[in-house]
């Protein structure tokens, strides 16, 4: 088949590193007269230390609470107040900040990142400290321990990787870890790991670069680098558990759910570009194999697979939500039938095709808008170096053959590969012991 | 360490907006009604198309909730050229997505696709429309899916809470009091034959409209909705408009008992007003400084000041007749009833005393501001046109829209506060632990308090 249908324009962009080590990269599109800021840090929940998980990402909380010449609040009334929106986000790897509005609002949106690089300390306090603090415990209730299935993330990093790897706990962290953070750890936390040259800030968008430039030297310019950046930690391990891992789970869920996960080949590699096509076969569209062998034949209501790319390592998880009636044995099963048919059951020309058009149209559909662009591109120069395989990610993906999704996958699905949790409803009995009303 | 604020320069002015419109659009009707709207975004090379079929669960038969839902799932499910899973190999072969849904106002089959395969895209499209399979098969799984679909909503939390409040604004027998997608009962026990039927009934050229948006350079799109969708046939439909009616005399607390949960799901509000409200701009701003965006009184009071939760919005929901208005947050077990009390209070003190010019200047340069940044995309683009469908408001709207913001004054906007907000009369609905947040919410006297539970793990829902 043809590669790539659609001819659409590379991508240009400008790449530099300021005196104090920020990487900045610039990349001019005017279709819209709108444009995003995106500010990478190289420091996630893989850099925190034993007994202080949770920190990078309640850290990230911190730098909406006031810096030099901010006060709690200002973050959100400036860019709002001029039509444009901000947040952030944190991951194993990164935490990334990020704002787009109308064009004239550039000067302020740099202004806005560079405060708070350079002039955070400066506003830290007990009484934001302990109120972002509550904040935080309460996106893990809402997102995790409130939620059926909620905290299969975390059992899934918890049974793949062992006490004390980086990637072993989840980004939000543990609440006696979020109880015990302390003003003193959020400094060092932000001494250590928040300088220019630990950071990739991308500008994408209708904006006069030569301006922009200007600007960025005017605001970050003076911030010092730090000589002392901790390194990266190691996380690579080999795609063997020592043996199956399994959990099952009472909980307070309706129907019983399956989550088999996998270690799987690292984010940046030729292998995990064949495990994103592998998954496009197996889930992407009412076409791939999952919804037709489990949700077509009533095994399951909702079935899915995905891989969380990571340096180091990734890990690959399926999910699946029995259908009425179908019990959590016969759905592992059958879910472990369909992905190991990726190993003995050769992907067809027909499959292939598919899930390469999928791709292609996700990729498309990416690269539409400033803000995925400018996270894309310093996701690119942070963890890979280049921001340039931006324009490379789609010719890579349409020329995996199916002699390789075949042999990743038995390198990948094995026994001993796997952790497997399972979510089962409460039974009755339980329910009956609560305390009277 | 040399003094910080020294790193940093004063913060910068911004230089002046610059222009931007809303892509110009062209409206065509072919012979048998059936409606094409076009807008070209240059650039773009991912395409989207609409074609939205005015018809929805708002023109269901009363025993029949779920049926319009049912028509959109299994719409896509297979052809009469196309029988079974062939048709949606054929869809994503091509890099497409196709699917329907539906809401209270509108169905709609989407189509997103890179542009150079919009035309064969669209021959599938017409195809899933014109002549759906409609198997009995496909059906009954459907129909299986969407009842493990609604435990699974009687199980979270959001949606839990979503349930109870709409039960609890608007009477029994009122349309909106169910979901726009059927409830357990009603799914249950629809006759399959029932799909068709309400399809083919709804479902007629001069009913539909497609919009399209990408980069249409050269694309001869009425050409081709000529050869597609041309030759169907079909008159306007006779329409009910289901009946709502507001269910909340005083202020009342209904709490949904959720063991041991680490959080109370809550949702506060009562019934709205329709689309059609004059006061459309007071209303947006007004519930953008109350809640509407992250620095709102809601958001300060609730997450910044105290800490009772990771966010909280509110909102008009936007249909025909009058949606609910609604403030929604998930908080702390241990706190449930201060933050129900803050938030009330929040209402009460806009209701009765309004907001500032500082709060009002901030959500009008939000709701201005924004509005390149909202139409960035081919797929925003067609939806600002499918509002105009859906909702019938004139070509010039989106032309319109900020000067219409700019317009509105702080009287207006503290009318808006004290006309539609009514503090008293308050569904306070809380999904969380019954044995722990019971005694504190009738202490506080927000109003009577009832207790629901539901059946155990795995039961059909009953409430």
């Amino acid at each position: 088949m043809s590669a790539i249908a659609t001819a659409y324009p590379k991508i240009e962009f400008t790449d530099e590193k300021l005196k104090n080590g920020l990487r900045l990269i610039m990349s001019v599109e005017r279709l819209v007269p709108i444009v995003a800021v995106n500010l990478w840090y190289s420091v996630g929940s893989r850099n925190e230390a034993p007994g202080k998980t949770g920190l990078a990402h309640l850290f990230e909380h911190m730098m909406f609470e006031g810096s030099a010449h901010l006060k709690k609040g200002d973050h959100f009334k400036h860019v709002q107040s001029m039509g444009g929106q901000n947040n952030a986000s944190t991951s194993a790897v990164r935490t990334n900040y990020f704002e787009w509005a109308p064009s004239h609002g550039l000067e302020t949106m740099l202004w806005l990142e560079a405060d708070r690089m350079g002039g955070l300390l400066e506003a830290l306090n007990q009484e934001t400290l302990d109120n972002q603090r509550d904040v935080v415990k309460n996106e893990r209730r809402q997102t995790s321990e409130n939620q059926p299935y909620g905290t299969w993330i975390e059992e899934t990093t918890n049974n793949l990787f062992a006490e004390g790897h980086p990637y072993h706990h989840t980004v939000i962290g543990s609440m006696d870890d979020l109880d015990a953070a302390s003003l003193k750890d959020v400094k060092a936390f932000f001494s250590s790991h928040y300088a220019p040259n630990n950071a990739v800030l991308s500008i994408v968008g209708d904006f006069d670069p030569k301006q922009a430039r200007e600007w960025v030297v005017k605001y970050f310019g003076k911030i010092p680098a730090n000589k002392k950046i901790p390194p990266t930690p190691d996380t690579e391990v080999p795609f063997d558990l020592g043996g199956e891992a399994r959990k099952s789970i009472r909980d307070r869920v309706p129907a019983p759910g399956v989550f088999i996960s996998y270690r799987s080949p690292a984010d940046g590699t030729r292998e995990n570009d064949v495990m994103t096509v592998a998954g496009a076969v197996l889930s992407v569209g009412f076409g791939s194999r999952m919804y037709q062998r489990l949700v077509r034949e009533q095994y399951a209501i909702q079935a899915q697979f995905f891989t969380n790319a990571q340096p180091g390592v990734s890990w690959s998880a399926a999910f699946g939500v029995a259908a009425p009636g179908i019990f959590n044995e016969v759905l592992e099963t059958e879910m472990l039938k369909v992905i190991d048919s990726l190993k003995t059951e050769p992907v067809t020309d027909e499959e292939l095709a598919r899930a390469k058009a999928q791709l292609e149209s996700q990729i498309i559909a990416r690269f539409s808008t400033v803000a995925s662009r400018a996270d894309s591109l310093s996701e690119n120069a942070s963890l890979f170096g280049d921001p340039g395989r931006v324009n490379d990610q789609l010719s890579e993906l349409m020329s995996i053959t199916p002699e390789e999704i075949s042999k990743v996958a038995s390198e990948v699905f094995t026994k001993e590969n796997r952790a497997v949790i399972t979510y089962l409803p409460k039974p009755a009995e339980v329910k009956d012991k609560r305390k009277g009303r | 360490m040399m003094a910080t604020s020294t790193l940093v320069a004063k913060r910068p002015t911004n230089g002046a907006p610059k222009d931007w419109d809303f892509p110009g659009f062209t409206r065509t009707r072919l012979d048998n009604g059936f409606q094409v709207m076009s807008a070209h975004a240059p650039g773009r090379y991912m395409g989207t198309a609409k074609l939205i079929i005015e018809a929805g669960a708002s023109n269901e038969e009363g025993d029949q909730g779920g049926v319009a839902y049912l028509a959109a799932r299994a719409l896509t499910e297979g052809t009469g050229r196309h029988k079974g899973g062939t048709f949606v190999q054929a869809v994503e072969r091509l890099g497409a997505v196709i699917f329907a849904s539906c809401g209270y106002d509108s169905f709609t089959v989407e189509l997103h696709v890179p542009l150079d395969r919009m035309e064969p895209a669209l021959d599938l499209l017409a195809e899933a429309v014109l002549d759906p399979e409609f198997s009995g098969k496909d059906i009954d799984r459907l129909k299986l899916e969407r009842m493990g679909g609604i435990m699974q909503e009687y199980s979270q939390p959001t949606s839990r809470a979503e349930i109870a409040f709409r039960k609890s604004i608007y009477s029994e027998d009122s349309l909106y009091a169910r979901s726009p997608m059927g409830d357990y009962a009603s799914v249950m026990n629809l006759a399959k034959g029932k799909v068709r039927k309400y399809y083919e009934r709804f479902a007629t050229p001069p009913a539909s409209t497609l919009v399209v948006s990408g980069d249409l350079d050269g694309f001869p799109l009425v050409k081709i909705a000529e050869k597609l969708f041309g030759r169907w046939k079909g008159k306007e439909p006779e329409r009910s408009t289901g009946h709502n009616a507001d269910a909340v005399k005083r202020s009342f607390v209904l709490l949904v008992h959720r063991e041991e949960a680490e959080q109370s799901q809550i949702e506060i509000g009562h019934v709205g007003v329709p689309r059609s409200n004059p006061d459309f701009f007071p209303l947006l701003l007004m519930n953008g400084a109350l809640g509407g965006t992250i620095d709102s009184r809601l958001s300060r009071k609730l997450r910044e000041e105290k800490g009772f939760t990771y966010g909280v919005r509110s909102g008009f929901v936007q249909r025909r007749q009058a949606g609910p208005f609604h403030v929604t947050t998930a908080v702390d077990t241990k706190v449930t009833t201060e933050a129900i009390g803050e938030a009330i209070e929040v209402i009460r003190s806009a209701s009765a005393d309004g907001f500032t010019q500082a709060e009002l200047d901030i959500v009008k340069g939000f709701y201005v501001g924004i509005f390149p940044l909202q139409f960035e995309t081919p797929d925003a683009i067609a939806d600002g046109l499918g509002t105009l469908v859906t909702h019938r408001l004139p070509d010039d709207y989106w032309a319109t829209y900020r000067h219409n913001v700019e317009s509105v004054t702080l009287d207006q906007v503290n009318e808006a506060a004290s006309k539609y907000l009514r503090p008293d009369h308050l569904a306070i609905v809380a999904v969380g632990d019954a044995d722990e947040v019971k005694d504190g919410l009738l202490e506080a006297n927000f109003g009577p308090v009832a207790v629901i539970e539901d059946p155990e793990a795995g039961q059909p829902p009953i409430h």
